[in-house]
Protein backbone atom coordinates (compact mmCIF):
# COMPACT_ATOMS: atom_id res chain seq x y z
CA UNK A 1 0.00 0.00 0.00
CA UNK A 2 1.47 3.21 -0.87
CA UNK A 3 0.71 6.47 0.84
CA UNK A 4 0.22 9.65 -1.21
CA UNK A 5 2.27 12.41 -0.30
CA UNK A 6 -0.72 14.52 1.00
CA UNK A 7 -1.56 11.67 3.63
CA UNK A 8 2.07 11.50 4.98
CA UNK A 9 1.12 11.52 8.54
CA UNK A 10 3.41 14.06 10.59
CA UNK A 11 4.15 12.66 14.09
CA UNK A 12 4.01 8.79 13.01
CA UNK A 13 6.81 6.15 14.09
CA UNK A 14 9.02 5.41 11.92
CA UNK A 15 11.22 2.53 13.55
CA UNK A 16 12.29 1.47 16.70
CA UNK A 17 15.78 0.82 17.42
CA UNK A 18 17.86 -0.85 20.58
CA UNK A 19 21.80 -1.92 20.65
CA UNK A 20 23.93 -3.37 23.47
CA UNK A 21 27.28 -1.35 22.70
CA UNK A 22 30.04 -3.86 22.60
CA UNK A 23 33.79 -3.35 22.06
CA UNK A 24 33.54 -5.40 18.77
CA UNK A 25 31.05 -3.11 17.23
CA UNK A 26 32.47 -0.08 17.70
CA UNK A 27 36.08 -1.88 15.91
CA UNK A 28 33.99 -2.67 13.10
CA UNK A 29 32.83 0.96 12.80
CA UNK A 30 36.00 2.85 13.54
CA UNK A 31 37.32 0.32 11.05
CA UNK A 32 35.51 0.11 8.38
CA UNK A 33 35.26 4.22 8.48
CA UNK A 34 39.59 4.45 8.88
CA UNK A 35 38.79 6.51 11.88
CA UNK A 36 41.64 6.62 14.26
CA UNK A 37 41.30 8.68 16.88
CA UNK A 38 42.54 7.36 20.19
CA UNK A 39 39.36 7.86 22.44
CA UNK A 40 37.40 5.45 19.83
CA UNK A 41 40.53 2.69 19.28
CA UNK A 42 41.80 2.67 23.06
CA UNK A 43 40.82 2.91 26.49
CA UNK A 44 42.77 6.49 26.76
CA UNK A 45 39.38 8.93 26.99
CA UNK A 46 38.86 11.40 29.65
CA UNK A 47 35.76 8.83 30.17
CA UNK A 48 37.69 5.97 31.88
CA UNK A 49 37.61 3.67 28.65
CA UNK A 50 37.25 3.79 25.36
CA UNK A 51 33.55 5.77 23.87
CA UNK A 52 32.41 4.93 20.47
CA UNK A 53 32.40 7.82 17.93
CA UNK A 54 29.18 9.85 18.74
CA UNK A 55 27.35 9.51 15.88
CA UNK A 56 27.85 6.31 15.35
CA UNK A 57 24.06 5.51 16.78
CA UNK A 58 22.35 6.96 14.05
CA UNK A 59 24.66 5.21 11.67
CA UNK A 60 23.97 2.31 12.61
CA UNK A 61 20.21 2.95 13.54
CA UNK A 62 19.07 4.47 10.04
CA UNK A 63 17.73 1.94 8.62
CA UNK A 64 15.40 0.49 10.98
CA UNK A 65 14.67 3.63 12.30
CA UNK A 66 14.26 6.06 9.01
CA UNK A 67 14.81 4.05 5.62
CA UNK A 68 12.77 1.14 5.53
CA UNK A 69 9.87 3.40 6.11
CA UNK A 70 11.31 5.93 3.91
CA UNK A 71 11.66 3.41 1.16
CA UNK A 72 8.21 1.66 1.74
CA UNK A 73 6.05 4.43 2.20
CA UNK A 74 7.78 7.76 1.07
CA UNK A 75 9.51 6.57 -2.21
CA UNK A 76 13.65 6.64 -3.25
CA UNK A 77 15.21 9.23 -1.37
CA UNK A 78 18.76 10.50 -0.59
CA UNK A 79 20.12 12.40 2.38
CA UNK A 80 19.84 16.09 2.09
CA UNK A 81 20.44 17.82 4.96
CA UNK A 82 21.61 15.82 8.50
CA UNK A 83 21.89 17.14 11.68
CA UNK A 84 23.44 15.80 15.03
CA UNK A 85 23.81 17.21 18.68
CA UNK A 86 25.46 15.20 21.27
CA UNK A 87 24.94 14.73 25.00
CA UNK A 88 27.26 12.63 26.51
CA UNK A 89 29.48 10.01 25.63
CA UNK A 90 28.48 6.27 24.13
CA UNK A 91 30.30 3.60 26.13
CA UNK A 92 30.89 -0.24 25.68
CA UNK A 93 28.23 -2.06 27.70
CA UNK A 94 25.52 0.85 27.44
CA UNK A 95 22.41 -0.64 26.30
CA UNK A 96 20.71 2.11 23.96
CA UNK A 97 17.38 2.58 22.28
CA UNK A 98 15.78 5.37 20.45
CA UNK A 99 12.60 6.11 18.34
CA UNK A 100 12.05 7.42 15.03
CA UNK A 101 9.60 9.35 13.47
CA UNK A 102 8.65 11.59 10.86
CA UNK A 103 8.64 15.09 11.68
CA UNK A 104 8.31 17.44 8.75
CA UNK A 105 7.63 17.46 5.00
CA UNK A 106 7.56 19.99 2.06
CA UNK A 107 7.89 21.23 -1.15
CA UNK A 108 10.87 23.44 -1.91
CA UNK A 109 11.46 24.89 -5.51
CA UNK A 110 9.20 21.85 -7.39
CA UNK A 111 11.41 19.09 -4.97
CA UNK A 112 9.82 16.92 -1.76
CA UNK A 113 11.72 16.81 1.02
CA UNK A 114 11.09 14.76 4.36
CA UNK A 115 12.73 15.16 7.56
CA UNK A 116 13.14 12.57 10.48
CA UNK A 117 14.16 12.48 14.09
CA UNK A 118 14.86 10.61 16.94
CA UNK A 119 16.71 10.88 20.37
CA UNK A 120 19.19 8.00 21.53
CA UNK A 121 18.98 7.56 25.24
CA UNK A 122 20.74 5.39 27.72
CA UNK A 123 18.80 2.58 29.72
CA UNK A 124 18.50 5.15 32.43
CA UNK A 125 16.46 7.58 29.60
CA UNK A 126 19.06 9.72 29.61
CA UNK A 127 20.28 11.78 25.98
CA UNK A 128 23.28 10.37 24.58
CA UNK A 129 22.81 11.84 20.73
CA UNK A 130 20.07 13.26 18.84
CA UNK A 131 19.53 12.77 15.12
CA UNK A 132 17.85 15.03 12.58
CA UNK A 133 17.73 14.19 8.99
CA UNK A 134 16.17 15.79 6.01
CA UNK A 135 15.94 13.18 3.00
CA UNK A 136 14.93 14.30 -0.53
CA UNK A 137 12.33 12.30 -2.15
CA UNK A 138 13.66 11.28 -6.06
CA UNK A 139 10.52 9.04 -6.67
CA UNK A 140 7.33 8.26 -5.22
CA UNK A 141 7.33 4.10 -4.43
CA UNK A 142 6.05 1.79 -6.58
CA UNK A 143 2.52 0.78 -6.57
CA UNK A 144 1.44 -2.42 -4.43
CA UNK A 145 1.44 -5.25 -7.23
CA UNK B 1 32.51 2.39 0.54
CA UNK B 2 33.14 -0.88 1.85
CA UNK B 3 30.24 -0.06 4.55
CA UNK B 4 27.73 0.71 2.28
CA UNK B 5 27.14 -3.25 1.22
CA UNK B 6 26.65 -4.02 -2.45
CA UNK B 7 23.41 -2.67 -3.42
CA UNK B 8 21.42 0.85 -3.60
CA UNK B 9 23.16 4.11 -4.60
CA UNK B 10 25.55 3.78 -2.46
CA UNK B 11 27.20 0.14 -3.24
CA UNK B 12 26.01 -0.56 -6.43
CA UNK B 13 26.89 1.74 -9.87
CA UNK B 14 23.23 0.80 -11.87
CA UNK B 15 21.24 1.80 -9.06
CA UNK B 16 22.80 4.67 -8.74
CA UNK B 17 22.30 5.92 -12.30
CA UNK B 18 18.92 5.02 -11.75
CA UNK B 19 18.71 8.26 -9.74
CA UNK B 20 20.81 10.37 -11.90
CA UNK B 21 24.00 9.57 -10.39
CA UNK B 22 27.38 8.91 -12.54
CA UNK B 23 27.69 5.76 -10.34
CA UNK B 24 27.71 4.65 -6.73
CA UNK B 25 28.49 7.35 -3.93
CA UNK B 26 29.90 7.78 -0.83
CA UNK B 27 27.04 7.53 2.21
CA UNK B 28 26.32 11.06 3.45
CA UNK B 29 26.76 9.46 7.13
CA UNK B 30 30.14 8.51 6.35
CA UNK B 31 31.37 11.97 5.08
CA UNK B 32 29.49 13.33 8.34
CA UNK B 33 31.69 11.06 10.41
CA UNK B 34 34.89 12.92 9.22
CA UNK B 35 33.69 16.06 9.92
CA UNK B 36 32.66 14.98 13.65
CA UNK B 37 36.09 13.43 13.63
CA UNK B 38 37.64 16.64 13.27
CA UNK B 39 35.41 18.39 15.76
CA UNK B 40 36.40 16.00 18.28
CA UNK B 41 39.92 16.15 18.05
CA UNK B 42 39.51 20.17 18.00
CA UNK B 43 37.04 20.14 20.97
CA UNK B 44 37.30 17.11 22.66
CA UNK B 45 34.99 16.88 25.79
CA UNK B 46 33.66 20.16 24.57
CA UNK B 47 31.74 18.45 21.20
CA UNK B 48 31.21 15.21 22.86
CA UNK B 49 29.34 16.40 25.74
CA UNK B 50 27.24 19.62 24.14
CA UNK B 51 28.49 19.45 20.39
CA UNK B 52 25.89 20.06 17.49
CA UNK B 53 26.65 19.92 13.85
CA UNK B 54 24.22 20.91 10.90
CA UNK B 55 25.05 20.33 7.28
CA UNK B 56 23.68 19.96 3.76
CA UNK B 57 24.98 17.70 1.39
CA UNK B 58 25.89 19.69 -2.01
CA UNK B 59 27.80 17.17 -3.92
CA UNK B 60 28.02 13.42 -4.43
CA UNK B 61 31.87 11.97 -2.84
CA UNK B 62 32.61 8.71 -5.03
CA UNK B 63 35.04 6.06 -4.69
CA UNK B 64 38.73 6.70 -4.83
CA UNK B 65 38.23 10.67 -4.36
CA UNK B 66 40.05 12.07 -1.44
CA UNK B 67 38.21 14.27 0.25
CA UNK B 68 39.59 16.84 3.55
CA UNK B 69 37.91 18.70 6.04
CA UNK B 70 37.69 21.92 7.33
CA UNK B 71 36.97 24.35 10.18
CA UNK B 72 36.67 27.83 11.31
CA UNK B 73 35.96 29.16 14.45
CA UNK B 74 33.87 32.58 14.35
CA UNK B 75 31.93 33.89 17.28
CA UNK B 76 32.15 32.73 21.22
CA UNK B 77 29.98 33.24 23.59
CA UNK B 78 29.19 32.33 27.17
CA UNK B 79 26.53 29.62 27.86
CA UNK B 80 26.03 28.28 31.31
CA UNK B 81 29.71 29.45 32.73
CA UNK B 82 31.08 27.51 29.60
CA UNK B 83 33.14 28.88 26.58
CA UNK B 84 30.92 28.54 23.86
CA UNK B 85 32.04 28.50 19.93
CA UNK B 86 30.58 28.73 16.80
CA UNK B 87 32.09 27.49 13.70
CA UNK B 88 31.92 27.06 9.73
CA UNK B 89 32.60 23.51 8.61
CA UNK B 90 32.75 22.14 5.58
CA UNK B 91 34.47 18.90 3.41
CA UNK B 92 36.04 19.26 -0.24
CA UNK B 93 37.19 16.86 -2.86
CA UNK B 94 40.24 16.72 -4.34
CA UNK B 95 39.39 19.12 -6.49
CA UNK B 96 38.49 21.85 -4.08
CA UNK B 97 35.02 21.47 -4.53
CA UNK B 98 33.09 21.63 -1.48
CA UNK B 99 31.04 18.16 -0.95
CA UNK B 100 29.58 19.33 2.33
CA UNK B 101 28.85 22.40 4.02
CA UNK B 102 27.27 23.35 7.61
CA UNK B 103 27.71 24.75 10.77
CA UNK B 104 28.78 23.30 14.19
CA UNK B 105 29.25 24.26 17.68
CA UNK B 106 31.30 23.05 20.69
CA UNK B 107 32.16 24.11 24.40
CA UNK B 108 35.89 24.86 25.12
CA UNK B 109 36.50 23.08 28.07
Amino acid sequence: MTTEWQDLEIGVETGRFSLLVTNEIIDEYVDSLEITHPWYTSPNSPYGGRIAPPDMLPKLGMDVLFQEYAGRVVGRNMRARQAYKFYAPIKPGMTVSAIGRLTDKYEKRGKRFVTFEALFVDEAGNPLVLDMRTQYVSQAPAAAA
Amino acid sequence: MRYSGKSGIHGNDADARQLGLGGAIVQGGQLAGYLNEMLTETFGRGYIEGGEISMSFVKSAKANDVVTTHGQAGESSVVDGRTHVDCEVWLENQSGEKLVVGKASAYID
